[in-house]
């Protein structure tokens, strides 16, 4: 092997890198050659030296600034918009419009005298827990034709109760219409009285009687 | 001497805990790697303070980044690549280096010779030396001929193939020769005993 490649391979035969054949070679070229000797010579000192040069090291309080550094890198963390949590909204999307649908609702069952009819006096407590004895108000009979008024008297001795709810129903209806209208319903919007007298339906509405009563009675509606 | 497993294990078991929000992991892997890094990046940029800023800013990318460690590769492997990444842009942010140019010593022989004789001396030359390489290859030489890292593992650092590594190494060791050849010629005379004139002691 000649000088020229030997010396190539002299850093790493220096560091022990070389194996096989050309460590072989080398070390026979250097036996042989006093001016490669000195080359390795050379090597030996600069790795020796390179051993020797001293660890570079960090301060003493290195530690301590990079965790001083750390704790405000995670304090910066926990203030991004991405962790803050959303805040949760009064009305959603999803509940606007249910929401907005209720208070339509609302809105016109007062407008339109909900609440009224809810606490009307006319939807007492009479037309639905009355015994099944009570006979209807004469002033009915009045708004029927003569040969029905029998038949009808019949019937409701028969089916008094379920009559009378009904009948107790109707009036509730009228009665609700009425205000919605503002003006009396039911055709003409006026009824006779039992005098025969015109009066507007509003005014009258058929009430129970307790059992026994005979006296009849025009009750007003309001 | 702990094997490279252990080491790579080691390693792996506090970086798990670091992800798991355990800082006083993380203080460990800092002590274990803040002077290895110091040393290699000191070498790469040659100044103390710059070298710890960037030291404590490759720890601060591991910590903003542990959640994307791969467990396939070694922590060293990554952490050294951080460094040298940050030690790069360094560099080419100054576009310049400092450098002590021993050829400036060429007719200052009386300094040279004080000089020669105390070993520690030789090493600030070799320091010198090695500041003025290329920096691709003092990257090289400085991971394996001072960290004495594996081939492997420096061709996975610099992201270059086995074969390069050896290259650079050896060619980096050439260069250092060439620009120490006039002072180790001294050296040597000096070492075979030649006695010095009174003035330049």
């Amino acid at each position: 092997m000649r000088c020229r490649r030997v010396r190539s391979y002299l850093s790493a035969y220096c560091r022990g890198e070389l194996a096989g054949w050309r460590h072989q070679a080398v070390r026979e070229h250097i036996a042989a050659c006093p001016e490669c000797r000195r080359e390795e010579a050379v090597f030996w000192e600069i790795n020796k030296s390179i051993g020797n040069l001293p660890e570079r090291k960090v301060s003493a309080d290195f530690n301590s600034k990079l965790l001083d550094r750390i704790a405000k890198e995670r304090f910066r963390e926990t203030r991004t918009k991405a962790y803050l949590p959303r805040r949760a909204p009064i009305f959603g999307r999803g509940k606007l419009i249910p929401a907005f649908a209720s208070a339509c609702l609302v809105l016109a069952f007062v407008m339109f005298g909900g609440v009224d009819f809810v606490h009307s006096p006319d939807r007492s407590d009479m037309y639905v827990n009355r015994p099944a004895d009570v006979e209807l108000d004469s002033s009915y009979m009045h708004v029927l034709p003569q040969e029905d008024r029998q038949d009808v008297i019949v019937e409701h001795q028969r089916n008094a109760w379920a009559f009378k709810q009904k009948l107790a129903k109707a009036n509730r209806m009228r009665n609700l219409m009425n205000r919605l209208a503002g003006q009396n319903s039911f055709g003409s919007g006026y009824s006779h009285s039992p005098d025969n007298q015109l009066i507007p339906a509003s005014q009258s509405f058929i009430t129970y009687r307790p059992v026994g009563s005979t006296q009849t009675q025009l009750t007003s509606g309001n | 001497m702990v094997s490279k497993e252990t080491e790579k294990q080691i390693d792996h078991d506090l970086i798990r805990k670091v992800q798991n929000g355990d800082m006083v992991a993380f203080n460990e892997l800092a002590t274990r790697y803040k002077d290895r890094l110091m040393n290699v990046i000191t070498r790469m940029i040659n100044s103390q303070q710059e070298a710890e800023d960037i030291v404590q800013e490759t720890f601060m990318r591991v910590y903003q980044h542990r959640d994307s460690f791969d467990f396939q590769h070694c922590f060293s492997t990554w952490i050294y690549t951080i460094a040298l990444n940050l030690a790069r842009n360094e560099l080419r942010k100054r576009k310049r280096f400092k450098f002590f140019d021993i050829f400036d010593l060429q007719g200052k022989e009386s300094e040279i010779a004080v000089e020669m004789k105390l070993p520690s001396n030789l090493g600030k030359a070799i320091e010198n030396a090695m500041a003025t390489l290329p920096e691709k290859y003092r990257t090289a030489f400085v991971l394996r001929d001072i960290q004495e890292l594996p081939y492997e593992e420096i061709a996975k650092i610099m992201n270059i193939p086995l074969g390069t590594v050896k290259s650079r190494v050896n060619r980096a060791r050439a260069m250092l020769r060439e620009r120490l050849k006039p002072r180790m010629e001294e050296y040597n005379a000096l070492s075979k005993g030649t006695l010095l004139p009174v003035s330049l002691l």
